[in-house]
């Protein structure tokens, strides 16, 4: 088999603030396969997007990458010369940027913007450039009479298009995309994928998709990657971790999740996400988990449960008996409410 | 863009036109009679009537306004009380002296300004920052006016570098002419107004331009700039402090006018024969067709600069042309 | 006064802000009691023992700034100096902001014709060149501390009415305005009772930026030579040392009027800059 061409090695990175260090991820593992989509689901704050950033290098300032690595073809980019680093960005792993609004730059027009992109890797002639980027435009279904614009002459899902065109201009292996259609209305977001899927399938780039939505992973990625509070918690093939869920995490988020004709309710998971510069003990989502227990305080271990599935949890072995309770909202309040009695941390949050 | 010169360009003119009747009547309707001082009261009544009459102060105010109007549209400032010689005589060199010593000083102010802020937020959080924003606001609540004295005290009085004040040595030309800019003489005696007026005015722009860089950094673009793989010089200049440059262009035309206005100030501590002393001396000397010559030249020059100002910033932002 | 208070904590709350209150603090203080505090008469000229005039005097246990050519106490000039400019910025400060925020509010909320006469007016007077424009005032009209006020309110006003305009022209848009309308509120309720609370802070803010501009400008007028000759400002000390011709044996004369300038606006800078952080944290340096 050969290797993964975008492996990332035990990463933990930390935020320097003014009370401390917010430890944003820890022990990270994740490998993608030239071709292939991974999608990373969790809600806001859990660490996916700072991963994106830890990725392309363009952590803020405060933010340190403390252990692990970040392989592209094998060579560790923290460890690296930065030159190796910058030159990695966007022609090995571009980035289809979140807000399609503000990812632009106002003043530039848009042909600018991406001729600059070609130009910081590339030595083409001006020429070359321009006819790149109107190839572009037809790839992503923009009218390549329009590359001279500014952002502000198209419409939402234009932009979008535009950020997927800027994002391919120099054929990287590896393509991330970090919510690339909340912005958009559903029917748009519905067409940019499908345009995303067929250059996936024309020109073989591997897909690492961040998003809070559940349903377009499991609709567009082989695999799915489950974080929270700064770790992944569930990683395997998408169909494997839907068909059985291992951890509470990923059943509480696929109850989130609306069903077309389904009988039950889509249930939220009640609580807040972990204070990252105060970590709980153990598990970080055992205070708003309906299956927590005692020994749950301490750090759960890694297991497999099936070939490329694995979750961290210490009850993994019981989940079978467990996934009929979760369909029940009823113990997901229960856990919230014992959460809030039994952990003062909490109650002073509140 | 077009459209839009021409829309500035309109607004320009109507604040123009009303600033020229607003001085007409400013002049007028203040309490004090500015003749008062030329025309002597101990003249008999029909000399002072014919002295009115010289000046055309004896018509109706609608007609003195038309008249003031059409002279104007010829740059005819009326006689000067003190010398009963046209006033543009003693305007002409003077607007060139203001505006030798406040452009290349604002524009150096702008630009040190620009560049310096945006220097500071991209290396935020370190101790330079701190002390530069704390001399910053420090000097730019100084009145410019002590800050030159003290250098005319250290420079001109303590070090002997630089003279304390005028244009060129005095009596170097008794008759002033363009030959005079051409010397080093010149350039000596501009030396410390310069530096004062340019070091006071480019607070302003840097604490500006960084605390809008401090948010631009936090933008999308600049942060994608940065995954492109850009050299951070690139990310730096073309992305991050292009944009934060629009707000320092929205202010400049206000800054530019402020100047202007201020260099009533500079002047008279450098002892720098522009307009703002040209009018400080004509209320002394009671000369009022100076005093309002110089007035009227200093809010032209404050109008256009905004116009000008405006220009530049429709070419900074193409939001705001193809709206 | 409760919209005082939490602003006051606001700023306090920020270092450096809290130190630029003290600052303030201690100068108003000056301005209350200077006059009392002044070890001498600031116009009497001071004579030695041996009968001669204590003329430009350094520093000295009886003089703590030295004395003036006229061997005037210039501690005393200085102390009394603190009040014209607390007078005089604080009034144009609170006219220009009232001005200000009332036609910003109009010409936001409104808009339309209404905005479109505003602002051509609000441009007309950003035209007119501040300084010349308040000396003019002042030659034809009487040096008075009243006039300086009166003609300093009338051109500041223009910069508070645009930046007020621009936050009324997105807070009208805001779901609260629709929802007071639906109530039936009239116009000027919801001016004066939704909207109006709403640019309190900015106007705040604006306050501050008025007060250092006056503070500065007072003093260009002193030191032009176009002050209340009946009051002492820091200004005017400035002036007498300049117009003397012999300043610049005595730095005693020149430095402190200015340093005094300098601490009060920059600690009414501080303050301000302070409170934008709290209403736009986007300000603050991570």
């Amino acid at each position: 088999m050969s290797p993964p061409i975008l492996e990332i090695d035990g990463l933990h990175l930390g935020y320097a603030t003014r009370t401390g260090t917010a430890a944003a991820l820890r022990d990270v593992h994740l490998s993608v396969d030239a071709g292939e989509s991974v999608g990373i689901v969790g809600e806001s704050g859990c660490g996916k997007s700072t991963l994106l950033k830890a990725v392309m290098g363009v952590m803020p300032p405060n933010a340190a990458i403390e252990k692990g690595a970040i392989r592209f073809q094998d060579i560790d980019l923290v460890t690296a010369d930065p030159v190796v680093w910058r030159r990695a960005r966007w022609s090995g792993i571009a980035m289809i940027a979140q807000s399609a609004l503000n990812a632009l730059n106002p003043v530039m027009r848009v042909s600018a913007q991406i001729a600059e992109a070609i130009l910081a890797h590339e030595n083409w002639p001006r020429d070359k450039v321009r006819a790149r980027i109107r190839e572009l435009f037809e790839m992503v279904g923009v009218d390549s009479s329009r590359i001279d614009d500014f952002p502000h002459q198209f419409s939402g899902g234009m932009r979008q298009r535009v950020l997927i065109a800027m994002a391919l201009a120099l054929r990287p292996p590896v393509l991330l995309a970090d919510e690339p259609t909340t912005a958009l209305d559903v029917i748009v977001q519905d067409q940019i994928f499908r345009r995303l899927n067929q250059l996936q399938e024309e020109l073989g780039f591997a897909m690492l998709l961040v998003t809070h939505d559940l349903g377009l992973v499991i609709e567009n990625c082989e695999r799915i990657v489950v974080m929270y509070g700064g770790m992944i918690v569930e990683a395997g093939p998408t169909a494997q971790v839907i068909a059985a869920p291992a951890h509470p995490y990923t059943l509480g988020l696929y109850n989130a999740l609306p069903r077309l004709g389904a009988a039950v309710e889509p249930i939220s998971i009640p609580g807040r996400p972990p204070d990252l510069e105060r970590p709980p003990a153990g598990c970080r989502f055992a205070d708003r988990c309906p299956f927590a227990q005692a020994r749950c305080r301490t750090d759960p271990p890694m297991r497999d449960i099936a070939p490329g599935h694995w979750a961290r949890c210490h009850r993994t072995d019981e989940m079978e008996a467990l996934r009929p309770a979760a369909l029940d909202p009823d113990t997901w309040e229960r856990a919230a409410d014992t959460a809030t009695t039994t952990d003062p941390d909490i109650i002073k949050r509140i | 863009m077009g459209r839009y010169i021409l829309r500035r360009f309109f607004h320009m003119a109507i604040t123009l036109f009303a600033m020229i009747t607003l001085m007409f009547f400013l002049f007028r309707l203040l309490p004090g009679d500015p003749t008062a001082t030329v025309i002597s009261p101990a003249l008999d009544a029909e000399a002072r009537e014919a002295m009115r009459a010289r000046f055309g102060l004896d018509r109706p105010l609608i007609e003195q306004y038309l008249v003031y109007l059409v002279n104007l549209a010829q740059f005819d400032f009326g006689l000067s009380f003190r010398t009963s010689r046209p006033v543009w005589e003693q305007i002409e060199l003077r607007l060139v002296n203001t505006l030798l010593l406040i452009l290349p000083s604002m524009i150096a102010a702008y630009m040190i300004g620009a560049f310096g802020g945006a220097l500071l937020a991209w290396y935020r959080g370190g101790r330079v920052e701190g002390n530069v924003v704390l001399a910053a606001t420090a000097l730019q609540s100084a009145p410019v006016f002590w800050l030159g004295m003290l250098a005319i005290l250290v420079f001109s009085i303590w070090l002997n570098w630089f003279p304390t004040g005028h244009i060129v040595t005095p009596g170097r030309f008794p008759d002033p002419s363009w030959r005079m800019y051409l010397t080093l003489d010149f350039l000596h005696h501009l030396a410390l107004p310069f530096f004062v007026n340019t070091l006071y005015n480019l607070c302003f722009p840097l604490l500006l331009m960084r605390s809008t860089m401090l948010s631009t950094i936090g933008e999308d673009y600049v942060e994608l700039a940065r995954m492109k793989g850009l050299r951070e010089s690139r990310v730096l200049y073309r992305h991050a402090m292009r944009n934060s440059l629009l707000p320092l262009a929205t202010t400049m035309p206000m800054i530019l006018g402020w100047s202007v206005a201020g260099s009533v100030v500079i002047e008279t501590v450098f002892s720098w024969p522009g307009l703002g002393l040209l009018m400080i001396e004509g209320i002394t000397r009671s000369d009022y067709p100076v005093v309002q010559a110089a007035f009227l030249l200093i809010a032209v020059l404050t109008i256009l600069g905004t116009f000008v100002a405006d220009l530049l910033y429709g070419l900074l932002d193409p939001r705001i042309v193809y709206r | 006064m409760r919209m005082l208070r939490s602003f006051l904590a606001a700023v306090w709350d920020i270092p450096s802000g809290r130190i630029a209150l003290l600052v303030l603090g201690v100068f108003a203080v000056l301005a209350m009691f200077g006059p009392w505090i002044a070890p001498f008469d600031p116009m009497v000229r001071n004579y030695g023992a041996d009968g001669r005039l204590i003329r430009l005097s350094g520093p000295s246990a009886q003089h703590w700034l030295g004395t003036t050519l006229m061997g005037r106490d210039i501690a005393s000039q200085l102390l009394y100096g603190a009040r014209p400019a607390f007078l005089v910025g604080g009034m144009t400060a609170i006219g220009t902001v009232l001005i200000g925020l009332n036609i910003g509010l109009i010409a936001g909320y409104f808009g339309g014709r209404t905005d479109a006469i505003l602002m051509r007016i609000t441009d007309i007077f950003l035209g007119l060149p501040f300084l010349p424009f308040i000396i003019v005032v002042l030659a034809m009209s009487g040096r008075s501390i009243w006039t300086i006020i009166f003609a300093m309110t009338i051109v500041m006003w223009r910069s508070t009415a645009r930046v007020i305009r621009a936050q009324v022209l997105s807070l009208r848009e805001m779901p609260f305005v629709a929802a007071a309308r639906t109530t039936g509120a009239s116009d000027w309720a919801i001016l004066f009772r939704e909207i109006a609370p709403n640019v309190l802070p900015l106007a705040l803010v604006s306050t501050a930026f008025a007060l250092a501009w006056a503070i500065i400008t007072e003093a260009s007028i002193g030191f032009l030579g176009f002050g209340d000759p009946n009051v002492i400002s820091w200004g005017s000390i400035l002036y007498d040392a300049y117009a003397s011709q012999v300043m610049y044996r005595a730095p005693w004369w020149v430095v402190p009027p200015g340093i005094a300038i300098m601490v009060l606006v920059s600690a009414v800078y501080f303050i301000g800059r302070a409170y934008e952080q709290v209403i736009n944290p986007r300000l603050r340096t991570v």
